[in-house]
């Protein structure tokens, strides 16, 4: 190419392969210094207006470089963050172990002539309200059908199947469920047991009162042992209306249960207890 | 020669001789600012450079090559000092911006970019051979993500930028009319 083929380009060739082996011969003898001197010396005055620039150019990236050590920053706090949360979560899982364990000694100590084994709640079944639970325990535990299960709060409902490591809870407000009840400020008796009409709302009906029964709202309801299969003293739920039929002539009671059945995840069978010096 | 054609010339040479004074100094300032290590995102840009090239497309290569030759010794005597391979690109760089647009392209800003893009690419072979002599202790892979590559882009900027400053000082001396390169 005529570019690189013109005196000019040689000589200017010439004299940057001719300076670059003088600098660097320089350098290596370490010869340096006078050349380096005086272009310091010269250059002196440039160097305050640099030093401005430089600062001023620094100054302006310093903003950008900030950016990265606040992302930086973001970063390490989100984890630590992520690492808080998973320590919360840890110490409620405690919390909430420790809460349960307490129920499971108070309802033991409240309740010494049963015994009492803890089930964890593995399935549910139910259209939108559960009725129908499956637990963790069979009958290698001791589960049967026609235990009794409840929670600290009240009755749950009872077994109605046992595999050898599972079993099916039917709940109290079941329409096919039903337990003898009494209430406890009068001692009038009935038969508690699910509505279809209530179906989905925690609600069941004491039913077949007498006519003259003493029965208002706000009454509580408990088990009265009557029937068999739930001992007798167990806190079922509170009146909340009472309706006289008067085709039937007797009276029936709108009873909320005390179980919130859908916030369970453990609850206790009991799986035997004493009945007036006898075991059941 | 009549007496305005000599006042003619003689103000010509005057103009003349004060651009080339004050590209002098403000290639001794962009050597002064470069050794400064000045850094921009945590890289140092070749001001120098930028400018000999911009210097080399607007005032030929004649030019070029010695603001070059003169520009690697002051990045020479000012840094460090050892074997410094900066003479030989300046010097090549400068006067190719010079030489190449009358040969291969045109002498406007849009050919300008093309040479940035150009003279960025040697410069970053440069810094390549310039690594690989140095043997620091980065990969190579790394070396290019931290080091090459934003040092080229970084290139790039400065030459436009150098390009609009170089330009601007040109006119100033030469005027608008007269001005046959660019």
């Amino acid at each position: 190419m005529k570019i690189f083929k013109n005196k000019f380009f040689i000589v200017i060739l010439s004299c940057a392969v001719f300076l670059t082996i003088l600098t660097a011969t320089l350098s290596l003898l370490g010869q340096t210094d006078p050349i380096k001197d005086a272009i310091n010396t010269l250059t002196l005055p440039f160097r305050y207006a640099a030093d401005a620039v430089s600062e001023a150019i620094e100054g302006f990236t310093s903003y950008f470089k900030a950016i990265e050590e606040y992302k930086a920053e973001n970063e390490s706090l989100r984890e630590e963050n992520e690492s808080l949360k998973a320590e919360i979560a840890e110490g409620e899982a405690a919390r909430e172990e420790n809460a349960r364990l307490r129920d499971y000694i108070e309802m033991k100590q409240s309740y010494s002539s049963f015994k009492l084994t803890e089930a964890l709640i593995i399935g549910r079944e139910g259209e939108g309200y559960a009725t129908f639970f499956t637990l963790n325990k069979g009958k290698r535990d001791g589960v049967e059908v026609g235990m009794t299960v409840m929670v600290k709060s009240g009755l749950v409902g009872s077994v109605c199947e046992a595999g050898d490591v599972w079993s099916r809870v039917r709940v109290l407000n079941e329409a096919s469920a039903s337990a003898g009840a009494y209430v406890q400020r009068s001692g009038e008796i009935g038969v508690l047991s699910g509505d279809i009409a209530y179906k989905g709302t925690g609600y069941c009906t004491l039913k077949y009162l007498p006519e003259d029964a003493d029965v208002v709202e706000g009454d509580l309801i408990y088990t009265s042992g009557e029937g068999s299969v739930y001992p007798g003293g167990i806190y079922i739920g509170v009146v909340e209306s009472v309706t006289l039929d008067g085709f039937s002539r007797t009276k029936s009671a709108k009873v909320r249960i005390a179980v919130e059945i859908d916030e369970l995840k453990y609850v206790v069978v009991v799986t035997g207890y004493e009945s007036g010096g006898e075991d059941k | 020669m009549t007496v305005s054609e000599r006042k003619k010339g003689r103000l010509s040479a005057l103009s003349h001789a004060l651009y080339v004074l004050t590209f002098s100094l403000l290639l001794v300032f962009a050597a002064v600012l470069q050794c400064a290590d000045i850094e921009v995102f945590g890289v140092t840009p070749d001001i120098c450079f930028a400018l000999i090239c911009a210097i080399g497309f607007i005032l030929g290569e004649r030019y070029g090559a010695i603001f070059g030759l003169c520009g690697g010794v002051l990045i020479w005597a000012l840094g460090s000092g050892g074997v410094s391979l900066s003479l030989m690109l300046f010097a090549l760089c400068g006067y190719l911006c010079g030489a190449l647009p009358d040969v291969i392209l045109r002498r406007n800003f849009l050919s300008y970019l093309v040479f940035t893009a150009m003279m960025g690419g040697i410069h970053l072979l440069f810094t390549l051979i310039y690594f690989i002599m140095l043997s620091e202790s980065y990969e190579i892979w790394e070396a290019f993500g931290r080091i090459i590559i934003p040092e080229f882009i970084l290139c790039v900027i400065f030459m436009t930028v150098a390009y609009g400053a170089v330009r601007l000082i040109y006119r100033l001396f030469k005027g608008k009319k007269k001005d046959s390169r660019i």
